[in-house]
């Protein structure tokens, strides 16, 4: 598979023209051995794009490229989540897949807790692969992919980046690089943490009603960004309707970039530039409007209580 | 405004009886709860996703506890009334004979239009189960069943549109013969606000109007301005009518005075979300949340908060006192009830 190859599959992608069984393996095969050079701590430059949570919101994660800028030019760090929930995961998870292998320094992925087995059987990313494939073949080639993605980022050693949270069992950037990440996400423990936890007004370390991660306060955020001499913290994993929230003096920032989440919340979505002097500067956009979306990508309306 | 004809509008309506029909067969066969008899009105294989499971749950739930309290309260009253607007396929009377909660003397009137009660009626006659629970304890004598109807003691089914107000006071006053002065409960689950406000309103006031000792619960969605509330309109008028009632009541304050306004003196309201945080009863939700994984809690929080209970009562005959004991022996106690109303 040659760089041209590459470009007329992303290219097609776009168009929601999908690859054959065949040519994700391929596919699957160039991603695997890219990520798995990759550390859990994966080292990144400024400018870049920071991406939240978008999750099989395929429509609208192009209307996050027309805001952002295409890649290469525009340099990214996704946080995880691309699937489950909207109607176009297989799309979603391969386009972001298809760009990390033909600009993979220009492209990060970071695992979220929906890129898991167990979740993905549930909200959904399983039965749209059955559907749309026939067998359940490519969501066990795409699974194998989600346990090797890294686990975190961290932008000119000042910007931790990570899908969900700290976790009480990690105090330093070498503790996140001592996990050993090739796995099914567990149910509880660090690398558990790093995925499901949420910032919250807490003094130290509650459960979290999620029933996964804990509730992490600013006083763990302080120590945390102390000890490894960082800025700040950029997180994704909580649904916010102004799409971006800045909490404990900046300390903590959430961006997610799912708008019209679910297609039920009505909420705008976001992304975070983040300059070569590590200010951020967020670009808020909505979903793409039905006109743009192709027959297939009409979206059929969520459920209500009737 | 939509493009739909009133007959097209009409129809959409009816058919989201199959929807939350559907909605609650799939949340007890998940066993969020407990309901042999949704199976017998249900053929789907669609599946609900959890946080409608949950919600469903915690909206059967709440109208049942609330319903128990008030047959519950009123015993020493002699004979009580329950009124079921816009029925659907609700099980509501089954499940209630089946605990013993209403009995002989009793009467339980489910009303909805005459597509929707047939299709009910024919459940009923492929079903012993049904029909051998309608008919317990009942004079044969008195059974009658018509097209779209039936009638018995205890139970009648009518087909009517409801925004015949002269219609549906004839029925209920002289068909069913109800008493003015027991004590009833009018049950309105998600169906007011699909009817024209002014029709709406024009029910609302005429129970209070004509019953001396009655109870409204109104159990529907809210907050219809904010993003969330304008997705939600958005996305449910694509069924085909359109929510006037919603925009006109578009806020916990408004539903409460609108109650106020038409008659009922003590009434409260708590949105879905207070009612599943303060109300429900902790060992079942610890169960319940079990079942299921839900890890969304914001989009939880935004449908919850985006659906409300009301319940108000009028008693005209009591004393004072009674009437406050009785009205707090009702309400549902809630921390938060404050900080509801006024949002
Ligand atoms: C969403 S369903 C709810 C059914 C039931 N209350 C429940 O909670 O399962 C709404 C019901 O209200 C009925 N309805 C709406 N407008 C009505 C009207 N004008 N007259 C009679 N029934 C009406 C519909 O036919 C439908 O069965």
């Amino acid at each position: 598979m040659g760089i041209s190859d590459l470009d007329a599959w992303i290219e097609k992608l776009k168009d929601s023209v999908l690859p054959s069984e065949d040519e994700i393996k391929v596919l699957c095969g160039k991603v695997r051995e890219i990520l798995v050079e990759e550390g859990n701590v994966q080292v990144v430059y400024a400018p870049v794009v920071v991406v939240g949570d978008v999750h099989g919101q395929f429509y609208d994660l192009l209307e996050l490229f027309k805001v952002g800028g295409e890649p290469p030019w525009t340099n990214y760090i996704f946080l995880g989540d691309f699937v489950d929930r909207g109607y176009n995961s297989v799309e979603t998870l391969l386009l972001l897949l298809a760009l990390k292998v033909r600009f993979p320094d220009r492209v990060a992925l970071i695992r979220g807790n929906h890129e898991s087995r167990q979740v993905t059987q549930v909200y959904g990313f399983y039965e749209e692969c059955v559907r749309k494939f026939g067998s359940a073949t490519v969501w066990r080639l795409c699974a194998e992919i989600f346990d090797c993605m890294s686990l975190s980022a961290v932008v000119e050693q000042r910007v931790f980046c990570v899908h969900g949270g700290l976790s009480p069992g990690i105090e330093s950037l070498e503790d996140i690089e001592a996990i050993d990440r090739k796995q099914e996400v567990p149910h509880e423990g660090p690398m558990c943490d790093l995925l499901w936890s949420d910032p919250e007004e807490v003094e130290g370390w509650t459960l979290s009603p999620r029933g996964a991660g804990y509730l992490f306060g600013e006083e763990a955020v302080q120590h945390f960004l102390h000890v490894n001499h960082l800025n700040f913290i950029a997180r994704a994993h909580q649904l916010v309707m102004e799409g971006y929230k800045q909490m404990f003096q900046g300390r903590v920032v959430t961006v997610w970039s799912a708008p019209n989440y679910c297609y039920r919340c009505g909420n705008v979505a976001s992304i975070m530039e983040l300059d070569e002097n590590l200010e951020r500067n967020f670009k808020v956009f909505e979903a793409a409007p039905e006109s743009s979306r192709p027959e297939k990508g009409r979206v059929k309306a969520p459920d209500y209580f009737l | 405004m939509n493009n739909f004809s009133l007959e097209e509008q009409q129809r959409a309506i009816q058919q989201t009886n199959d929807d939350a029909a559907i909605s609650k067969y799939c949340a007890v066969s998940k066993g969020y709860y407990n309901d042999p008899f949704i199976s017998l009105f249900v053929k789907t294989k669609e599946k609900r996703q959890p946080l409608i499971n949950r919600g469903t749950y915690a909206r059967v739930q709440a109208v049942q506890l609330l319903v128990e309290r008030f047959l519950h309260l009123t015993k020493r009253y002699g004979k009580r009334q329950v009124i079921n607007l816009g029925a659907g396929f609700d099980t509501l009377f089954f499940r209630l004979r089946d605990k013993e909660v209403i009995w002989k003397g009793d009467v339980f009137v489910e009303l909805d239009f005459p597509e929707v009660t047939q299709m009910k009626l024919r459940v009923f006659r492929q079903h012993a189960a049904l029909y051998s629970l309608l008919t317990k304890d009942t004079d044969m004598k008195s059974f009658q069943e018509t097209q779209d109807g039936l009638s018995c003691d205890i139970y009648k089914l009518i087909g009517v549109d409801l925004q015949q107000i002269e219609k549906l006071s004839y029925l209920l006053e002289q068909t069913c013969q109800l008493s003015t002065h027991a004590p009833t409960l009018v049950i309105s689950e998600c169906v007011l606000t699909y009817i024209e406000p002014q029709s709406a309103d024009q029910i609302i006031q005429y129970f209070s109007k004509t019953f001396s000792f009655i109870s409204f619960i109104l159990f529907e969605l809210t907050f219809p301005t904010d993003p969330f509330g304008r997705q939600m309109v958005k996305n449910i008028e694509q069924r085909g009518f359109s929510l006037e009632s919603l925009l006109s009541y578009p806020s916990l304050r408004a539903q409460k005075e609108r109650f106020i306004q038409f008659g009922y003196p003590k009434v409260d309201i708590k949105s879905m979300y207070t009612i599943y945080e303060d109300v429900l009863a902790v060992e079942e939700k610890r169960r319940i949340e079990r079942l299921e994984l839900l890890d969304e809690l914001e989009e939880w929080k935004l449908l919850l908060q985006h659906y409300f209970l009301l319940y108000c009562l009028k008693l005209d005959m009591l004393q004072e006192s009674e009437a406050d004991e009785l009205w707090n022996s009702f309400r549902f106690i809630s921390k938060r009830c404050e900080e509801d109303y006024l949002s």
